[in-house]
C-alpha cells in the first residue's frame, strides 16, 4: 500500500516537471508573417490596473478612463505625434481672428458618428457647453472661453475673454471630445451606458471590474482604419498577474510593466517593450510654507544631496534622464540649458551651513503607501539626507490620505509628478510654478506674484519665439528659487507581444490605436 | 455563538478512555521513537529549537552579519547568492541575509507582542462572562460576534488607515480584532468548569466570585488560550506580511520579512524569486516552529491534567 | 426551536447593525477626502467644496449617520461614487462572484483536510507526522504570497490555468475559479485539519468504537464512516466560524487573481473613499457571515440535542 501511494507521488511531481521543458516559449510568430503592411482584422486585449470610471468625457479625471474615450470620441484638434504642435482631426483648419479675440474652426465634412448621424457644428457648441460647465473638473481649461458659435453646419467661432494661443491646444484636450448634440436624444444616464462618438472604436460593452470591449467603428472617416477589429481593455491590479498574462498570451499589451522587468523582457523572444515619449516629470516636493523649507539654501542643500544618476538606475532601471527643468522635455519651450544641480555633498553641506539650520534638522517624508518605487526612491533620498546633517523620518499613508495631506499643505516632504493634458506649455507652466496653478505650485506653496503676470502674458501672445523667451523666464526663475527638485523625465512604458505592431502613445498619453495592427 | 466554538476538544468523552486502546490502532501524536520523546515531546523539542535559534538569531543580529540592513548601496544592486552576500542583495544593494536576521527582530517581536494584549483582555474578559453569564455574557459575546463579522483585513486595514502606519497601528489593529478568539475559547472553558464540583463548593464555602474567577477559572482555562496563543502568533506574522503587501506595514526601511516580500513581488515578474522567496522561507519556518511548539504544549499540557 | 432561532436571529440583527454602525464611523474617521479623491488632483478647491456640500459631506456626523441609517434601512443603497453606477447594480454582478468564490474555497479547504486529518487520526507515526508538517508550513505563509506563486507555476510556467481575470462563461468562470479556490482552502486548512484531527481521535477513543470492535464489527469501513459522522459536527461549525476567515481571504486573493468580486470592490472603495460603496459591502459581508452563523447553528443543534438546551 505504501509503495503504491509512494509511487504515484513519484509520477504526480515528475509530469509538471516535464511540462515545464514545453511551457517556456512565448508567442509563436510565425516567421513568413508580413511585418510590414498592415492587416485589417484581429482582437487586441489590453491589461490595465485600474478600471474605468465614466465614458462622459468631461467627467472623469483618470487615466483609465481619459485614454479609452479617447478612443471612442474625436476632438476638433489631435496632438501630433512629435508632441510639439497639434493636427486637423475634426477640424480641417483654424484660424485667430485679427483682434485675437475668436477662434475659427472649419470641420471636416462627411464625418458621421458611429450610428450614421452626421456631425455637424451643433453637436460640438453642445459638446463644448458641456464640458466648460464650472462642475466639471476640467473646466479650469475652457475657463477663457467666452462663448461658442455656429455660423454653418460647418463653421464654429469660438470667442474668448481675452487673446488665448493656448486655444487650439486646449481644444485636443479629452475633455472637448464631441458628442451628438442632446446626447442624441437621451438622458445624460443613459448616453452614459451607451456612449455614442465618432472616433475609430465603438462601444459593444462594460462589464464593471471586468473588461471593458470596444468594437471598430465601421463609419469611421478615415478610410481603411482601424484596423483592428476589436480592443477589450481588462482589469488587473497586480502587477505581476498583467506580466504573466502578456507572456502567457492572454493579453496582447501590458500597461506599466515593472521597471525591473525591462532587461527580461528586452532579451525574451515574443514580446517587446515600448518606451514613448511622456511628458512625465517627477519631483522631490518640499513645503516651502514650512521652516526650514522657506530658507532657499536649505533647498538647494536638498537638491545637491540628491543623487539623481543613482535614483534612475536602482528605481527606474536606467530608464529615465536627469530633470533640469521643471517643464518636460516634451513640449516646446523646454529649456535645455538648465541642468540639473550637480549632485555633490560637500556643496550641500556648505549651503547647509550658510543657512537658518547650519547643524541639520529633522524631518518626514510622506509618502503613498502603495507606491513601490515612490517606497524605494525614499528610503535612497532619506540616506542621502542623512548624510548632510538631515533626518528624515518616513511616513506612508494610503493614496487618498496623500493627496489630502498635500492640498491641505499637512506634509514636509513628498514626492509627486504631473503629465500634461494638452500640447502646450501654458498649463504645466503655471500647474507646476505658479500657485495659481491649481496645485499651489505642485504642493510647494511657492509664491512668486511676477511669475503669474509672466505666464499670463505669454498666452496671449501669438508669436511661438517670444511665448518661448518669457517661458524659458520663467523656468530659470524657478530653477534659481528651488522649490521644488525635479527628479527625472521618464518615458511611458508598455510592453506588448510581438504581433502588436503600430503602437506608439502620444505624449498626452493616448494609445492612439487606429494604427495599431495585428499580426497572425 | 455556539458553544463548542473551540479548536480543541478540552476534555475527554467520558472516563478514562485510554484504556480501550489498546485494542484499536489509534493514538493521538503518538509515533515512534524513543520513549521521552513519545509523549509528544517531540513536537515541543523540534518547535522549542527552532524558535531558539531564530530568536537568539535576532537578538544577535549585529554578530551576525557585518553589513547594514539599512543602508543603501546601488553599485550592489540585485546580486545572486555569492560568498559576499550568502543570501545576495536586494534592489538597493542590501545584504539579504543582514535584513532576514535584523527583520527577525521586528516581525517576531511585533507578533509576540501583539498577542499579549488580545490574551490578556480575552482570557479575563471570557473568563467573566462564562462565569457570571446574564447580560454581561449577552453583551460581550455581541460586541466579539460584531467584530468578528467583519472581513478581518477590512477591519485592520481600515484601522490602520485611522490611526497612520507604523508599530502602533498595528499593535492596536491587531489587539482590537483579535481579543475574541480568546474570549471564545476561554469562556467555553469556563462555562464548562462553573459546573463543577470545585466550583460549587468554593461558592458553598462563601468564597467571592473574582476570588473564584481569578483564582480557581483563570489557571485552568488559561492552558487553552496559550496553546492558541502559539497560532495567533503565526497568524500575526501573516498579518503584518499581508498588511506590507497592501504597503502599510512596519515603516520602511526598517527591515521586516513583510516588506521585504512585498518589495520583491514587483521582481517577480523579471524572474527574480529570490527577494520574495527568502523571507517568504523564514516566515513558513518560523511558523512551522511556532505550529510544533503549540502542538508540543498542547499534548503536554493535556497529559499533565 | 422555533423560539431559539428566532432568538438568535434577533440577535445576529444586532450584530449587523453594530457591523455597519463601525464601517460608517471608521470610514468617515480615516483621512482623505472622498470629493478631492474623485475631482482629481486638478480640480479647484471651489469644486472640491462644491462637491462635498452636494454630497452633504460639511454636515455633522451625527446628522450624516442619521441619514445614512435612514437610507439603509430603507433598503436604499445608493450610487457608488467611484464606479458611477447604482451599488445594486455592482451587487448583482459582483455577489454571484465571491460567494462562488467563498463556497468553492470552502469546498477546496474540505478536499484538502478530510483525508489529511482523517491520515493523521488513523495513522500515527510517519504519516502523522507528515501531516503535521504540512500544516505548520501552510499555516504560515500569507494568501498573497501563495496566490503569487500558484499564477507563476500553473498559469506561467505550466499554462494550465489562466493567470487571472474570470471568464465569461459559466465554465470557463468555473475553472478561472480553481486557483482562487485552491489559494482559499489552502489558507483555511490548517485549522480545519488540527480540529477535524481533534475530533476524530476524540470519536475514535471513544467507548463506543471499542464496543462496536469488541461485537466483532469490521475495521477500515466502519472506522471511517462513523468518525465522519461524528467529526462533521465539530468540522461544519469551525467551518461556519471560518466564513468570516473566507470572506476576509476572498479580499487579498480577488486582488491578485483579478476577480470582479465584492473583495475587491472593498478594497478599491475604501482606497477611494467611496462611502456609499464600503457601507454597502460591509453590510452585505456581515449579512453572509450572519446567515452562515444562522445555519450553522441550525445544522448544529438538528444534529446535537445538547445544544439545543443550553
Amino acid at each position: 500500500m505504501k509503495r503504491k501511494i509512494l509511487a504515484g507521488l513519484l509520477a504526480a511531481m515528475a509530469l509538471p516537471l516535464a511540462l515545464v521543458g514545453c511551457g517556456g516559449g512565448g508567442n509563436a510568430t510565425g516567421t513568413a508573417a508580413d511585418t510590414t503592411k498592415p492587416q485589417a482584422g484581429g482582437d487586441l486585449v489590453m491589461a490595465r490596473a485600474d478600471e474605468p470610471t465614466s465614458l462622459v468625457p468631461w467627467v472623469p479625471t483618470d487615466n483609465a478612463s481619459i485614454w479609452t474615450i479617447e478612443e471612442i470620441y474625436d476632438t476638433l484638434l489631435v496632438p501630433a505625434q512629435d508632441g510639439k504642435s497639434v493636427e486637423p482631426s475634426l477640424a480641417t483648419s483654424w484660424k485667430q481672428s485679427a483682434d485675437k479675440l475668436s477662434w475659427t474652426f472649419t470641420l471636416r465634412k462627411g464625418v458621421t458618428f458611429s450610428n450614421g448621424q452626421p456631425l455637424t457644428s451643433a453637436d460640438v457648441k453642445f459638446s463644448l457647453a458641456q464640458a466648460r460647465n464650472k462642475d466639471n473638473p476640467f473646466a479650469f481649461i475652457d475657463a477663457v472661453i467666452a462663448s461658442v458659435t455656429t455660423p454653418d453646419d460647418q463653421t464654429v467661432v469660438i470667442k474668448t475673454k481675452q487673446p488665448w494661443s493656448p486655444l487650439p491646444a486646449d481644444m485636443a484636450l479629452y475633455a472637448n471630445s464631441i458628442v451628438p448634440k442632446d446626447f442624441g436624444g437621451m438622458t445624460e444616464d443613459a448616453f452614459a451606458k451607451k456612449p455614442t462618438g465618432s472616433g475609430p472604436f465603438a462601444f459593444d460593452h462594460w462589464t464593471k471590474g471586468q473588461e471593458l470591449k470596444l468594437v471598430k467603428n465601421p463609419k469611421y472617416w478615415q478610410p481603411g482604419k482601424p484596423y483592428l477589429d476589436s480592443v477589450t481593455f481588462t482589469v488587473v491590479t497586480d502587477s505581476n498577474t498583467r506580466a504573466t498574462q502578456l507572456q502567457s498570451g492572454q493579453a496582447q499589451i501590458n500597461e506599466f510593466p515593472a521597471y525591473s522587468s525591462i532587461q527580461g523582457l528586452q532579451g525574451r523572444s515574443g514580446v517587446q517593450v515600448g518606451k514613448f515619449p511622456s511628458s512625465r516629470v517627477d519631483y522631490l516636493v518640499m513645503n516651502n510654507a514650512k521652516k526650514p523649507f522657506d530658507d532657499v539654501n536649505v533647498r538647494r542643500a536638498i537638491a545637491q544631496s540628491v543623487d539623481r544618476g543613482s535614483l534612475i538606475k536602482t528605481v527606474l532601471f536606467g530608464t529615465g534622464e536627469a530633470a533640469g527643468s521643471y517643464l518636460t522635455p516634451a513640449l516646446w519651450s523646454h529649456d535645455d540649458s538648465i541642468k540639473p544641480l550637480p549632485y555633490d555633498l560637500n556643496a550641500a553641506k556648505a549651503d547647509l551651513a550658510k543657512s537658518s539650520v547650519p547643524n541639520g534638522f529633522s524631518t518626514t517624508m510622506t509618502i503613498n503607501s502603495g507606491d513601490a518605487d515612490a517606497l524605494t526612491a525614499a528610503q535612497l533620498v532619506q540616506n542621502a539626507l542623512g548624510k548632510i546633517g538631515i533626518k528624515v523620518q518616513l511616513k506612508t499613508l494610503d493614496p487618498s490620505a496623500v493627496s489630502a495631506a498635500k492640498h491641505s499643505g499637512d506634509f514636509e516632504l513628498g514626492f509627486t509628478y504631473c503629465t500634461t493634458d494638452i500640447i502646450d506649455p501654458d498649463e504645466i507652466i503655471r500647474f507646476g510654478g505658479l500657485y495659481s496653478g491649481g496645485s499651489q505650485a505642485l504642493y510647494s506653496q511657492y509664491k512668486n506674484p511676477k511669475l503669474e503676470k509672466l505666464a499670463d502674458r505669454a498666452a496671449m501672445i501669438t508669436d511661438q519665439s517670444k511665448r518661448t523667451a518669457i517661458y524659458h523666464q520663467i523656468q530659470q526663475t524657478v530653477n534659481a528659487d528651488q522649490p521644488i527638485v525635479p527628479l527625472y523625465y521618464s518615458p511611458a512604458l508598455y510592453s506588448y507581444s510581438d504581433a502588436v505592431h503600430g503602437f506608439k502613445t502620444l505624449p498626452t498619453g493616448n494609445y492612439n490605436l487606429v494604427d495599431v495592427w495585428l499580426s497572425k | 455563538m455556539t458553544e463548542p466554538d473551540r479548536l480543541e476538544p478540552a476534555t475527554a468523552i467520558g472516563p478514562a478512555a485510554s484504556s480501550t486502546i489498546a485494542e484499536v490502532r489509534v493514538a493521538p501524536l503518538r509515533f515512534w521513537g524513543p520513549r521521552f520523546l513519545r509523549s509528544g515531546g517531540l513536537g515541543l523539542w523540534v518547535g522549542g529549537g527552532i524558535m531558539a535559534i531564530m530568536v537568539l538569531a535576532a537578538v544577535f543580529a549585529p554578530l551576525l552579519t557585518s553589513y547594514d540592513p539599512v543602508q543603501p548601496d546601488p553599485t550592489a544592486a540585485l546580486q545572486s547568492f555569492s560568498a559576499a552576500h550568502p543570501l545576495g542583495t536586494d534592489n538597493l544593494g542590501r545584504d539579504i541575509w543582514a535584513r532576514l536576521v535584523f527583520g527577525a527582530r521586528s516581525d517576531l517581536s511585533i507578533a509576540t507582542i501583539a498577542v499579549l494584549v488580545p490574551f490578556v483582555l480575552g482570557v479575563v474578559l471570557g473568563t467573566i462572562t462564562g462565569y457570571v453569564g446574564g447580560w454581561l455574557d449577552a453583551v460581550v459575546m455581541r460586541i466579539a460576534d460584531i467584530v468578528a463579522a467583519f472581513p478581518f483585513y477590512v477591519l485592520v486595514i481600515a484601522l490602520v488607515f485611522v490611526l497612520g502606519s507604523g508599530r502602533s497601528s498595528i499593535f492596536i489593529a491587531i489587539s482590537v480584532v483579535s481579543w475574541v478568539a480568546y474570549a471564545r475559547i476561554v469562556r467555553a472553558e469556563a462555562l464548562v468548569l462553573r459546573d463543577r464540583e470545585f466550583v460549587q463548593a468554593c461558592r458553598a464555602g462563601g468564597i467571592g466570585g473574582a476570588r473564584i474567577v481569578f483564582r480557581h477559572l483563570v489557571p485552568n482555562v488559561i492552558t487553552q488560550a496559550i496553546v492558541y496563543a502559539m497560532s495567533d502568533i503565526v497568524m500575526n506574522i501573516g498579518v503584518i506580511v499581508t498588511l506590507s503587501y497592501f504597503g502599510l506595514g512596519i515603516v520602511p526601511p526598517t527591515p521586516d520579512w513583510g516588506r521585504m516580500m512585498a518589495d520583491g513581488q514587483q521582481f517577480l515578474a523579471g524572474g527574480y524569486y529570490r527577494l520574495t522567496l527568502v523571507p517568504a522561507a523564514a516566515v513558513v519556518l518560523s511558523s512551522l516552529g511556532l505550529s510544533l511548539l503549540g502542538d508540543g504544549l498542547a499534548h503536554r499540557l493535556r497529559i499533565s491534567r | 426551536m422555533a423560539r431559539y432561532l428566532i432568538r438568535r436571529l434577533l440577535l445576529l440583527l444586532v450584530v449587523i447593525f453594530g457591523v455597519i454602525t463601525i464601517a460608517f464611523f471608521l470610514m468617515h474617521l480615516t483621512p482623505g477626502d472622498p470629493a478631492r479623491t474623485f475631482l482629481g488632483e486638478k480640480a479647484t478647491p471651489q469644486a472640491v467644496a462644491a462637491l462635498r456640500h452636494e454630497w452633504g459631506l460639511d454636515q455633522s456626523l451625527g446628522s450624516q449617520y442619521a441619514r445614512f441609517l435612514g437610507q439603509t434601512l430603507t433598503g436604499r443603497l445608493g450610487d457608488s461614487v467611484y464606479f458611477r453606477t447604482p451599488i445594486v447594480q455592482l451587487l448583482a454582478v459582483r455577489l454571484p462572484v465571491t460567494l462562488a468564490l467563498m463556497f468553492l474555497g470552502a469546498v477546496a479547504s474540505v478536499i484538502i483536510s478530510l483525508p489529511l486529518a482523517l491520515l493523521s487520526a488513523t495513522r500515527p507515526g510517519l504519516p502523522a507526522q507528515a501531516v503535521r508538517l504540512f500544516n505548520a508550513v501552510v499555516q504560515g505563509m500569507p494568501a498573497f504570497f501563495v496566490g503569487s506563486m500558484l499564477i507563476v507555476l500553473l498559469g506561467l510556467r505550466l499554462r494550465i490555468f489562466p493567470a487571472g481575470g474570470y471568464g465569461d462563461n459559466p465554465a470557463t468562470k468555473f475553472y478561472a475559479l480553481i486557483l482562487p479556490a485552491v489559494t482559499i482552502g489552502l489558507a483555511i486548512a490548517p485549522l480545519l485539519i488540527r480540529s477535524l484531527r481533534a475530533s476524530m481521535v476524540e470519536v475514535l477513543s471513544s467507548e463506543v468504537i471499542a464496543f462496536g470492535r469488541a461485537k466483532g464489527l469490521g475495521g477500515r469501513r466502519l472506522l471511517v464512516g462513523y468518525l465522519l459522522r461524528n467529526s462533521s459536527i465539530s468540522g461544519i461549525s469551525i467551518l461556519g466560524i471560518q466564513v468570516g476567515g473566507l470572506a476576509g481571504g476572498a479580499l487579498v486573493v480577488e486582488q491578485v487573481f483579478a476577480l470582479p468580486g465584492m473583495g475587491s470592490m472593498l478594497m478599491t472603495g475604501i482606497l477611494n473613499r467611496d462611502y456609499p460603496v464600503v457601507q454597502a459591502c460591509t453590510l452585505s459581508f456581515a449579512i453572509m457571515v450572519v446567515i452562515v452563523y444562522l445555519i450553522t447553528d441550525l445544522v448544529y443543534a438538528l444534529l446535537d440535542p445538547r445544544v439545543r438546551l443550553s
